[in-house]
């Protein structure tokens, strides 16, 4: 699998570090089963981590976004941090950087959440 | 149709039984080493000295996958693929070589290698193409070159996904080669609509035959996708999002099973100039303009290149 994960909490926040390529197939799939396991446990505020995130592509996109509406539908949040040029790049051309709360630090990231 | 089996008598029959990998070359003990990385991904492989040697190996042990000497020629590698072949008509090959001239890229394709890779080499990469090479089925593999030059590659295909990404691979080594090459983002729109028509045109049967084309001129890449669906409006399908709602088709997609996506056309149309789909639409051209800062930009490549030779094609 080109995608790994690793899930941890600060301040009440579930953080999800990922490193690799969230592409079509089994990959995206599993963010998808980790937010929604994450969710499912009571989480509420989440945020990805996408800093060795190398490559997505528009089915990541949609699982990012699949995401963001099933966390925002049970009252909760889920933001972006540390986009790499290429994934900023791809969120720049669809747009997408309009519907995400997006940060570049972890700590202002979890503030955010508590505003 | 498949179209490995056309061109490759015995490939279903012949299927090595082993899932293993043969690496012809010395091995490599570095950090990001192929051999790191294969073990990462549980791939087993053994080691071959040279050619005579993958060569005496194979004919006592079945082997999966091999792949080549990073320091040996694509036209080495070829001729090492045919000798390959008489000995395991199934193996699949990932050739690996410090450098290659657009027509060898082509060649590799014409001969069906499974993957051709030119310096500076990802070892990351091509481990994860080895282990889609172990777990790929002998069927429905093929990749047909109807015909080709460095401006005009027009390519027959079974439509399953693993094809698309050695195809995707395929033109982005292609165009690494190139004095006049297309923007690195194009890449990215020709897979979404590859994608797409796969998984929509062809419905996700390998079976099914998509045809492509990829034609460079002067002043635009232009690349050609026809798939054999019954085609759709692209002002009218309510399962893909649209520049004025981004999230509106998720509901859409929810309710009819569908996997959470529905970017690719937006993507794709952010970055090429023009999308055009045919009448029925199940043919798509996809091509992007060179502006004339870019055209001078390229005319001074192209004969910084030519006056350099072929070590400038080398990485």
């Amino acid at each position: 699998m080109s995608l790994k994960m690793r899930t941890r909490e600060a301040n009440g926040i579930v953080i999800i570090d990922l490193s690799g390529q969230i592409t079509l197939g089994e990959a995206s799939a599993s963010v998808r089963d980790e937010v929604r396991d994450q969710t499912s446990h009571g989480s509420r505020k989440i945020l990805l981590n996408l800093a060795d995130v190398t490559y997505i592509d528009s089915a990541g996109l949609g699982e990012l976004t699949a995401a963001f509406m099933s966390v925002k539908n049970r009252g909760g949040e889920l933001k972006l941090l540390n986009l790499t040029k290429r994934v900023r790049d791809v969120m720049q051309i669809t747009k997408l950087y309009t519907v995400f709360d997006v940060h570049d630090d972890e700590r202002k990231a979890i503030a955010s959440f508590a505003s | 149709m498949d179209l490995s089996e056309k061109s490759e008598p015995g490939h279903s029959q012949d299927h090595p039984s082993g899932r293993r990998v043969l690496i012809i070359g010395y091995e490599r003990h570095s950090e990001d080493s192929l051999e790191k990385q294969l073990a990462s991904l549980d791939c087993p492989f053994m080691h071959a000295a040279g050619s005579a040697d993958a060569l005496r190996q194979l004919r006592d042990t079945p082997f999966a996958v091999v792949i080549t000497d990073p320091e040996t020629s694509i036209q080495e590698d070829l001729a090492l693929v045919t000798e390959i072949r008489r000995v395991r008509p199934g193996v699949r090959v990932i050739v690996l070589a410090p450098g290659g001239t657009p027509e060898e890229l082509i060649e590799a394709l014409r001969q069906r290698v499974f993957l051709c890779q030119v310096a500076p080499l990802n070892a990351r990469e091509i481990a994860r193409y080895t282990a889609s090479a172990l777990e790929a089925s002998t069927s429905h593999s093929g990749i047909e070159v109807l015909s080709a030059d460095r401006d005009w590659i027009s390519i027959r295909m079974n439509s399953d996904m693993l094809n698309a990404e050695r195809l995707t691979a395929f033109f982005k080594q292609f165009r690494m080669t190139l004095p006049n090459r297309p923007p690195e983002e194009m890449m990215i729109a020709f897979e979404e609509i590859l994608h797409n028509a796969i998984e929509h045109g062809a419905q996700n049967d390998p079976s099914k035959l998509l045809e492509v084309a990829a034609v460079r001129t002067k002043r635009a890449f232009v690349f050609y996708i026809s798939d054999p669906g019954k085609g759709f409006r692209p002002d009218a399908i309510p399962h893909a999002a649209s520049a004025d709602d981004l999230t509106r088709h998720i509901e859409v997609r929810n309710k009819s099973g569908m996997r959470p996506g529905g970017y690719g056309i937006l993507l794709a149309s952010g970055i090429v100039d023009e999308l055009i789909y045919s009448e029925i639409g199940n043919e798509v051209l996809l091509i992007k303009h060179m502006d004339a800062s870019e055209r001078r930009q390229s005319a001074y490549e192209e004969s910084w290149i030519l006056s350099s030779g072929d070590e400038t094609l080398k990485c």
